[in-house]
């Protein structure tokens, strides 16, 4: 019986987050929906408690303590937020796959959190395909069943 | 976050600022709350694992169902399967939080650039393995040759902590004795003070 991974969920709106959720609603990962602010989630946290009554989630209102916890984080908030949040995690972070939504490369994540395993899963408009791409083979390999259920969210 | 590790590396060998520094890049920090496991039996343990905060056990359950606890670890301690570890077959063993903890994780990968960046590791690393020997064969001669009451008295005196942070049925366990036999000494010693 694997141990349940714990992923973070850092994203800029609600709408981002019931997303990912929607995603990675099996019962193989607890996940934790990180608040910005506090009370950020509680009307969203109410209907996904309705959607996956059996999933194991929890709202943290601290980045830190949830990223601390978290064996996998996912990143979907804009390129302004990403240095603010980056300060706020990096320490807590150290050799974690964090997993970033972009439109496009993103070399600036990966050096604002050069000991984390950053994974950047591009998606354009003018493909419905979502690509991954990482300096990190193995990361790539930890997270590839939680990559195959984000990369259907992007579509 | 990192301050008792670097206290524990202190005490065997002496590394520089910058050398903690490069260390500290190579573990995962990891918060575990109570009852959270670190490893399930049947998984490849991919960590060696240092308690910063908390405790934890480690364990297996025989045919029977009856669980078997090997190791305690407090803070200051390291906690694995060092056979799953190295050879990356499935564990036998569960690793269970009995407290929230603080840990910091480092694989096989991150502990061999380590070892290769920084030597004197080497020399921290054989010291753990040692105590570790030491402590196992200690260990198994108490289980051969100890009477139950010499078992408990060893580990009160060892871990003086023990008791007031491990519930007595683990402890009975840990022993592997029963529940009624330590309820037992503890009476014996208890009425003999």
């Amino acid at each position: 019986m694997a141990a349940k991974k714990t992923v973070a969920i850092i994203a800029s709106t609600e709408q981002k987050t019931s997303a990912v959720v929607d995603k990675l609603s099996g019962e193989r990962y607890r996940l934790l929906l990180l608040e910005k602010e506090p009370g950020q989630f509680s009307q969203l946290s109410a209907e996904i408690r309705l959607q996956h009554p059996t999933l194991e989630f929890e709202v943290v209102n601290c980045l830190r303590d949830g990223c601390w916890e978290a064996d996998v984080i996912i990143l979907d908030v804009s390129c302004g937020e990403q240095k603010e949040v980056a300060e706020l995690i990096k320490e807590v972070a150290t050799q974690k796959p964090v997993v970033n939504f972009s439109d496009h490369e993103n070399i600036e994540l990966e050096n604002l959190m050069e000991y984390s395993k950053v994974i950047t899963l591009i998606n354009t408009r003018e493909s419905l395909e979502s690509s991954v791409c990482s300096k990190d083979a193995g990361a790539l390999m930890e997270v590839s069943e939680i990559l195959d259920h984000l990369k259907q969210s992007k579509t | 976050m990192y301050e008792l590790l670097n206290k524990k590396i202190s005490e065997l060998i002496s590394i520089s600022a910058d050398e903690f520094n490069f260390c500290k890049t190579l573990f995962v920090p990891k918060k575990l709350r109570k009852r959270q496991y670190l490893l399930q039996e049947g998984d490849v343990c991919k960590y060696n694992t240092f308690v910063s905060k908390g405790l934890l056990r480690s364990y297996t359950i025989d045919n029977k169902g009856t669980e078997h606890i090997l190791q305690f670890a407090f803070e200051g301690w390291w906690i694995g399967d060092i056979y799953s570890f190295i050879t990356e077959n499935p564990s036998n063993f569960n690793i269970e939080a009995l407290e929230d903890c603080e840990l910091l994780l480092i694989t096989k990968p991150s502990m061999d650039i380590l070892l290769e960046k920084v030597p004197k590791f080497e020399r921290y690393f054989r010291i753990l393995i040692q105590n570790n020997l030491i402590a196992t064969q200690k260990r198994l001669m108490g289980t051969l040759s100890e009477t139950a009451e010499e078992k408990y008295t060893n580990l009160m005196s060892n871990f003086p902590g023990c008791l007031q942070r491990v519930p007595q049925h683990m402890i009975a366990s840990y022993l592997g004795i029963t529940r009624e036999t330590l309820s037992r000494i503890r009476g014996q010693m208890a009425a003999r003070k």
